[in-house]
């Protein structure tokens, strides 16, 4: 589907924030390199898409009202075989019942295991004074409490961006510490360039857009969770 | 409503200006104003007063409508709500700009919120441009015109030596003390605007008035809010290739976290966007009001720095390794110069024969006979390709600081295109004696020695961002 059509099967369920599948599908169509998701309503569908996939899986719980999904015990990372897979969709659906008894439930998004390295979040909101602004952070759980971030307001040229990441006080561990090879700082920077694009051009539509975490390593970057705010 | 640069010509620039709530009450602001006026700057002043008379050999109007010509400009220093009839009068009259000194508004609460609300329908309706209110008005050091309803800039007169560098402030008593205290301070100001409540007039067009300005060759800031913040981003960006523009924003902590739904909402504090967006335009952050000062005095008398290496010149080992500390700590770098360079100095006559000089240069004598080596070793610096700027760093009992030398090769040293700055202290006579002269020379005296590493910082940063933009 595309954006404009996304927004609007949002607007008609009267939902704000976008699924992940749905962030994801409009980032790529932006050229944002996205780990691919299915949705699974099933344990069986789960198993089914995991055989599919032929790796290791992450569940993440898929519910309009569960924004937090780690807190809800909604994340499951690395369930190898139909085993593993079904017990893990199980216990994110009674567990996401025990968080909020109210919650709907779609199911669960079943992704392939990424490839560790380093993260980082990219981000962007509409400020009232200033309007699209872009961010970018070392990420992790840490975030919040580092707050290693910085700010370009959009639309951003190729400098902007190179100057963002450089004021990053861990920039150093995105080029490589201890021997560490450099990650693709290419790829980040067209990352914070179509993010940009996003944000600037659907202004009407979209207040927020986060993509926690981002994968980098020196082979590329790649969006693991996204998130969209409408209007 | 955007205005244009010439709307706000009469702002600074007025041939005739009339003052609502002139007063023969000799204490009052209605007075006071009047006698700003008069010094000088203005062709025409208009006392204007229901009661009528006759104030200051002038006569007084009745209302601003019965005044025979054209006004440029108002000064209305009624109450608020006075304020509202008077703008409405204006409108009528033709009046062009109003310096609403009046306060009572949005500042004070929910009533005076209600009373700006009908200013503001005023303006609106009667097409007058308005500064303020709650404002204390504009100085135009080079027509030396006192548009402000305060004594304190009469204080200074004397002092004034008109300059290009202009001072926008939001605050009204603290701007005009910041003002007084760069005069004080050496630096000569082109003018300064006292913004208030900024319900028409505001930060971005005053930016762009500036930045057309060919007077204006620096802009300062002392704000705490920006009305439109995109607009000004977007002047800025236009105008910093051209001119430096520094700013100090207040109000740093958070008042309120801002309500978000993602992770970027709830780190995007606003001021790190404030400050993000001033990187991004190129404008210089100050962190306080004594370097938003220095900086600016900086930016108007020396050329940026094309690079970060800074060759120190001294008299004191102690005080030019304190000082490498605070130059390290703003980004700038102390490096040791080649040999062939030292050579060089020793060679030159440039320092004492039985020293070893890598940078600091240590001349360890404090000796007026020996001060040909301060400037030899300074221009041999400045001439090499080791340093971007030099610092002199003199701590003087007596006379001992190099004055007349420096004087004297002023337009020699100018001529290499490289920075000079010197801090230091001797004894406060002394200094006052001393630092004109520099100043008359060009050359910036910074006392406190962190302070004087803001500055050189502040030109450094100068020179990459005008690197960055015009590649």
């Amino acid at each position: 589907m595309s954006a404009r059509e996304i927004f609007k099967v949002a607007k008609a369920e009267n939902r704000k924030i976008l699924y992940e599948l749905e962030a994801k599908e409009i980032l790529s169509e932006h050229g944002i390199t996205v780990n691919e998701g299915y949705l699974a309503r099933s344990a069986e569908e789960a198993a089914s898409i995991a055989e599919r996939l032929e790796t290791p899986v992450a569940l993440k719980i898929c519910s309009p009202q569960i924004t937090h999904k780690t807190d809800a015990g909604g994340v499951k990372l690395n369930l190898q075989g139909e085993m593993e897979v079904k017990k893990g969709f199980e216990e994110i659906i009674t567990g996401a019942q025990n968080y909020d008894a109210n919650a709907h439930v779609l199911g669960t998004v079943v992704q392939p295991m990424v490839k560790p390295d380093r993260e980082v979040i990219v981000g962007a909101l509409r400020d009232p004074l200033f309007g699209p602004v872009v961010m970018v952070g070392l990420g992790g759980v840490l975030v919040e409490v580092l707050k290693d971030v910085s700010f370009r307001l959009a639309p951003l040229e190729k400098a902007d961006a190179w100057e963002m990441l450089q004021d990053l006080k861990g920039f150093s561990i995105l080029t490589g510490i201890r021997g560490k090879k450099a990650c693709d700082i290419e790829a980040i920077i067209n990352v914070l360039l179509k993010i940009s694009e996003v944000i600037t051009e659907y202004k009407d539509e979209i207040t927020e857009i986060d993509i926690n975490p981002m994968f980098v390593s020196p082979e590329g970057a790649i969006a693991v969770d996204a998130r969209i705010v409408l209007n | 409503m955007n205005l244009s640069t010439n709307e706000l010509e009469p702002l600074f620039n007025p041939a005739t200006v009339a003052v609502i709530g002139a007063s023969t009450t000799v204490s009052s602001v209605g007075y006071r104003t009047v006698e700003n006026l008069l010094k000088d700057g203005v062709k025409t002043v208009y006392p204007v007063n229901p009661k009528g008379g006759e104030m200051l050999g002038l006569k007084i109007y009745l209302n601003i409508k019965d005044i025979p010509e054209k006004v440029d400009l108002a000064i209305i220093v009624l109450s608020a709500k006075g304020a509202v009839k008077a703008i409405e009068d204006c409108g009528i009259a033709g009046v062009k700009t109003a310096i609403v000194g009046s306060s009572g508004f949005s500042e004070t609460g929910s009533e005076g919120a209600n009373i700006e609300k009908s200013l503001r329908e005023a303006v609106a309706h009667s097409k007058v441009r308005i500064l303020g209110p709650n404002c204390l008005g504009v100085f135009n050091v080079h027509t030396k015109a006192n548009l402000t309803i305060s004594a304190t800039m009469e204080l200074v007169r004397d002092q004034l030596i008109s300059g290009g560098v202009s001072f926008v402030t939001q605050s009204g008593a603290y701007g005009i003390a910041l003002f007084v205290q760069g005069v004080e301070n050496g630096l000569n100001f082109s003018k300064m605007i006292s913004l208030g409540n900024k319900i028409d007039v505001e930060d971005s067009a005053v930016l762009e008035y500036l930045g057309a300005d060919p007077e204006t060759k620096v802009i300062m800031f002392y704000m705490e809010d920006i009305k439109q913040g995109r607009r000004f981003f977007e002047i800025a960006k236009k105008v910093t290739p051209h001119k430096p523009i520094v700013a100090f924003k207040v109000g740093r902590t958070e008042a309120g976290a801002r309500a978000a739904a993602s992770h970027t909402g709830a780190l995007a504090g606003s001021y790190k966007v404030y400050t993000s967006a001033f990187k991004q335009a190129g404008i210089i952050e100050a962190d306080t009001s004594s370097s938003l000062l220095e900086i600016a005095r900086v930016l108007s008398m020396q050329p940026a720095m094309k690079g970060n290496r800074v060759g120190l010149v001294t008299n004191s080992g102690g005080l030019a390794a304190e000082t490498s500390d605070f130059l390290d700590t703003a980004g700038l770098c102390v490096p040791t110069i080649s040999t062939e360079l030292q050579n060089r100095l020793l060679e030159e006559d440039a320092v004492p024969a039985w020293g070893v000089y890598k940078n600091p240069v240590d001349m360890t004598v404090a000796n007026i006979k020996y001060r040909e080596w301060y400037y030899r070793s300074t221009k041999l610096l400045l001439e090499s390709d080791e340093v971007d700027g030099v610092l002199l760093i003199m701590v003087g009992v007596g006379l001992e600081w190099p004055v007349d030398m420096f004087l004297e090769q002023a337009e020699e040293l100018r001529r290499i295109g490289k920075p000079i700055v010197i801090t230091g202290s001797s004894r406060k006579s002394a200094m006052a004696e001393i630092v004109p002269k520099y100043h008359q020379a060009g050359i910036p005296v910074i006392a406190d020695p962190a302070l004087a590493a803001k500055a050189l910082a502040a030109l450094c940063h100068r020179g990459s961002y005008l690197e960055r933009v015009r590649a």
